[in-house]
């Protein structure tokens, strides 16, 4: 008898179970697995404009891709963004973190202010500081004149305007690497700095031996985050500088989303979504690979 | 895990060890790099386009601060461009988003931290797996469904494709677990069934962990610009971000509707974060770090 009201209770519970996850599950299928499988057949078929079909082509896509001038440029200048933006905010964001480890009023409010970036919408955030940058109401360019320096073109320079969208990046996503290095600083056990006192270690020596080894996890978590986030670099492009000036802030992500909805090549746009995709995940499994071998070491 | 507001004793030897000069110089740097950007804005906001113009320079504190503030330019903003139906839109659209975000990732998460079945943790991974695909991979095949389905330029056509969301189940999931299996013991002997001790036992408990969920589903749906711009063609279905981006690329830029434009959608967002940033924090930190 307990076994019968046992099984009609599970048969029960399995069906309320089902009928909780359906929608989630329908969600997953539909706007996540569906659309990969897609991105991935369509990126071997040819898009025709006039009648919107795609017809299968093979590697043909893959092929074009491989001698693209513009797909190497655009991988090349979001590689150097990644190289800007990443270990800068990675110091950063731990100085940051060190800086405001100490409880206290001063902490919080600096800890919230810093935070703010992250919750203003990307677009904001590169419209206020393309105005900050901007030639005719810049007020950079105004402060440099007022200190006797010659006003810079920043977003309109060939060679600063990379490093001015990495900027406005830094200044927007920092504060998040902060919380995490905070989070890893403070989880770190206080025997290990109580035992290094009684060793007589110094300051540096703490930092060095302990804080920063003990922090393995953190360095890898924000390396792997803020790199997944660097090589999909697009909104302050598209805002500010639209892949200019000649060609200098021309990234993937926005290639990619050029090609397909200004030139409608659908199909060549989600072979370049295939290589990105695959590249992403090769990068993060390699750079976890690295920050674990270091753990082990 | 050690929370953020607990505070544990040697401090001074995780924290920099800096002098309080230094210290100072250095706190001025971070509030003018971090504030002057949102200073800016409040200012020139409430200035005309006139004054906004004359004190820019040089730079002193009149950039900042309107000697003469009006709300020109706001109500201009609301009256004379669909900058008011795009903010609509938004809020419509954000409060769509977290309700069925929070709603049905916590059901699945419910399901998945208590119902032992086979192929549970297979589940979890194919979820979870999600997560490593750039959402920037699928658009092109989204933005061609909803076209097929005929249900481009609409607004649920903006939330519909993020509602199932692996971060936040993977966080929700994480905090039922948590919950200690007397709870659940005790809501079976008094015949409580699945679906009440998902709706009335457990959620109950996970309150802080939503509102961690739903905050952060908000500033996500918020700030969302590529998806939004692509499938919305149809002006009058919009949204903040868009908008914006179009006032700022036009040829001749109207800067005072900008400033202001920025600020209506900044600033309530950032006075928000003032009261809810413990729950954000927190859930960025948890489903981070574990």
């Amino acid at each position: 008898m307990a076994q019968i009201i046992s099984n009609s209770g599970r048969a029960q519970r399995y069906r309320a179970a089902f009928l909780l996850s359906l929608p989630a599950l329908i969600g997953l299928f539909l706007f996540h697995y569906w659309p990969i499988a897609e991105t991935v057949r369509l990126s071997f078929t040819d898009y025709k404009v006039f009648t919107g079909e795609f017809t299968f082509t093979g590697l043909k896509n893959y092929d074009i891709a491989f001698n693209d001038p513009l797909l190497l440029l655009s991988l090349k200048n979001t590689a150097l963004f990644f190289l800007i933006k990443v270990p800068l905010q990675m110091a950063l964001g731990l100085c940051l973190a060190l800086l405001i480890a100490k409880p206290g009023r001063d902490s919080t409010l600096l800890r919230t202010l810093i935070l703010f970036p992250a919750v203003t919408s990307m677009v904001v955030a590169s419209i206020v500081w393309g105005m900050m940058f901007h030639s005719d109401i810049g007020i950079i360019n105004s402060l440099l004149e007022s200190i006797g320096l010659p006003a810079q073109g920043f977003l309109r320079d060939k060679n600063q305007a990379l490093p001015a969208l990495a900027s406005i990046t830094i200044w927007k996503d920092v504060g998040l690497s902060m919380i995490f290095y905070l989070a890893g600083l403070l989880a770190i056990p206080s025997v290990y700095y109580e035992a290094a006192r009684i060793d007589g270690a110094g300051r540096g020596e703490i930092f060095r031996y302990i804080t920063l080894p003990l922090l393995n996890r953190t360095h890898a978590f924000v390396l792997v985050t803020s790199t997944i986030a660097a090589f999909k670099i697009f909104v302050p492009v598209e805002v500010l500088t639209d892949g200019g000036p000649s060609n200098a802030t021309r990234v993937i992500v926005h290639y990619i989303f050029h090609l397909a909805f200004r030139f409608n090549r659908f199909s060549y746009a989600t072979a370049l979504s295939v290589i990105l995709a695959i590249l992403l995940i090769a990068i993060s499994i390699f750079q976890l690979r690295i920050t674990r071998d270091e753990e082990n070491d | 895990m050690t929370e953020l507001r607990q505070p544990s004793p040697p401090w001074e030897t995780r924290a920099l060890p800096i002098g309080s000069l230094s210290r100072v110089l250095i706190y001025l740097v971070i509030v003018v790099v971090f504030a002057t950007p949102y200073l800016w804005i409040v200012g020139s906001t409430f200035k005309s386009r006139q004054d906004l113009f004359d004190d820019l320079h040089p730079v002193s504190l009149q950039t900042f601060l309107p000697s003469d503030p009006t709300l020109e330019n706001l109500v201009t903003l609301f009256t004379e461009t669909n900058f008011a139906q795009a903010f609509l839109n938004s809020v419509v659209v954000a409060a769509m988003s977290v309700t069925f975000a929070v709603t049905i990732n916590s059901m699945i998460a419910f399901v998945l931290a208590w119902l032992k079945f086979p192929g549970r943790r297979l589940l979890f991974i194919v979820i979870l797996a999600t997560l490593t695909i750039a959402f920037e991979a699928k658009l092109i095949p989204l933005f061609l469904t909803m076209q097929q389905l005929h249900i481009d330029n609409t607004l649920p056509s903006i939330f519909l494709p993020w509602i199932t969301d692996a971060f936040i189940i993977f966080l929700l999931r994480q905090h039922f677990a948590e919950l200690p299996q007397d709870l659940y013991d005790a809501a079976i002997i008094d015949g409580c069934s699945f679906f009440r001790m998902y709706w009335q036992v457990m959620l109950p408990n996970i309150v802080p962990a939503l509102v961690s969920a739903g905050f952060i589903k908000f500033i996500f749906s918020w700030d969302s610009f590529i998806w939004p711009s692509i499938v919305i063609t149809d002006e009058s279905k919009t949204v903040i971000t868009v908008a914006l981006a179009k006032m700022f690329s036009d040829e001749y830029i109207l800067w005072e509707l900008v400033f202001a434009g920025s600020f209506v959608a900044t600033i309530p967002v950032v006075v928000i974060f003032v009261f809810l940033q413990r729950f954000y924090v927190q859930g960025f930190v948890r489903s981070g770090l574990k």
